[in-house]
């Protein structure tokens, strides 16, 4: 009987254990490196829109788990907005960057003034 | 005899000692970047003495993640990397000296530091039963204020091709997988630099955003500095 309590509470531990030792990422990445080489590699349609896909991903990823969107994401997401000829959410994503890493404000600065 | 014996005992410690590497805590390996705080670093684009040409462009792919995890802000490099090309500075860039190019940064993105990578060596070495490439870069972050070495890592690894570790990207492992055989360099390039960026973020003090920034001074890490470092001063990378 002891024996089946001792057990019970060892169980129970791990179990609080292994619960709270998992703690958030520091960022969700996805696939990027991955999708962020084939698009350099290939640099056709396909990895293209795999590249989107990823960063959709990580943003949508990290809004729901409330993560941090890691850094440069919304940059490069302007970027990409920036040579599809979307300025408007160009400057939007280059602001999301500048207001959540205040550090790359002087980058951002450039890139909002070149729009 | 005694003598004997204790003049063994003293010899124990020493030959083991001898034959490992010495740990020593982040603090005093590194005291500068704790001097520092560098918060934001921007990449330099990698030299690459090794591999295919353009192999050091694909490895910029590989080096944002793992020190954005250690608690760094990366500025983000398609972007830096499109500057420099504007600039006409992205190819010529190593020919300036590595502090004068943290410094530009600096005055540029306002990056506290440089991140530097040097290719030394990327041998694939094929076995009957595995498929391994010893790989060795040489890291630097150098400081956009003072222009000194603040972090450096440079150590040989062996990373094995033919056993997925699951760290991340399984999915795109597997889908891989079948394309080994074609192309076998290429394909397995990001999982290699991706081991090897991570066994070489280890020692790399934590960073502002991570939740145990400041808190790893004490932490005993293996220290492998970079050659240049070690030697106390010189800009050009040490090939073997």
């Amino acid at each position: 009987m002891r024996k089946l309590f001792k057990l019970t509470f060892l169980l129970l531990g791990v179990f609080i254990l292994s619960n709270c030792s998992a703690p958030k990422p520091l960022y969700y990445w996805g696939n990027y490196q991955d999708t962020y080489y084939k698009n350099m590699k290939k640099a056709d349609e396909k990895a293209y829109d795999n590249h989107i896909a990823t960063l959709d991903f990580i943003l949508t990823t990290s809004a729901e788990n409330e993560v941090r969107v890691p850094p440069g994401i919304y940059a490069e997401y302007g970027y990409i907005k920036l040579a599809e000829g979307n300025p408007t959410e160009a400057r939007k994503f280059f602001e999301l960057e500048m207001a959540t890493y205040p550090e790359s404000a002087q980058l951002m600065t450039l890139l909002l003034d070149n729009l | 005899m005694k003598r004997y014996i204790i003049f063994g005992i003293f010899l124990i410690p020493f030959l083991f000692s001898s034959c490992t590497t010495t740990k020593l805590t982040k603090q005093q390996a590194y005291p500068k970047m704790y001097e520092e705080n560098p918060l934001s670093l921007v990449v330099a684009p990698p030299i690459n003495n090794e591999t295919a040409a353009d192999a050091g462009e694909y490895y910029l792919s590989t080096i944002a993640i793992p020190t954005t995890l250690q608690g760094f802000y990366i500025f983000p490099i398609p972007i830096v990397m499109d500057i420099l090309k504007d600039e006409g500075a992205y190819n010529t860039i190593h020919e300036i000296p590595q502090p004068v190019i943290a410094q530009k940064m600096y005055e540029l993105f306002g990056a506290d530091a440089t991140l530097f990578t040097n290719i030394l060596k990327w041998d694939k070495k094929y076995r009957v039963t595995a498929a391994s490439v010893v790989v060795l870069i040489d890291y630097r972050i150098v400081s956009g204020k003072t222009g000194e070495i603040l972090w450096s890592h440079a150590k040989e690894v062996a990373v094995d091709t033919s056993v997925d570790t699951g760290a991340g990207g399984i999915a795109g492992l597997i889908a891989d997988a079948v394309l080994t055989a074609a192309s076998t360099a290429l394909t397995d390039y990001v999982p290699v630099a991706r081991a090897a960026n991570n066994y070489a973020m280890i020692p790399l003090p934590y960073g502002k955003y991570h939740p145990s920034f400041g808190l790893d001074k004490e932490t005993k890490v293996v220290v492998y500095k970079s050659k240049i470092e070690e030697s106390g001063g010189g800009l050009e990378p040490d090939t073997e």
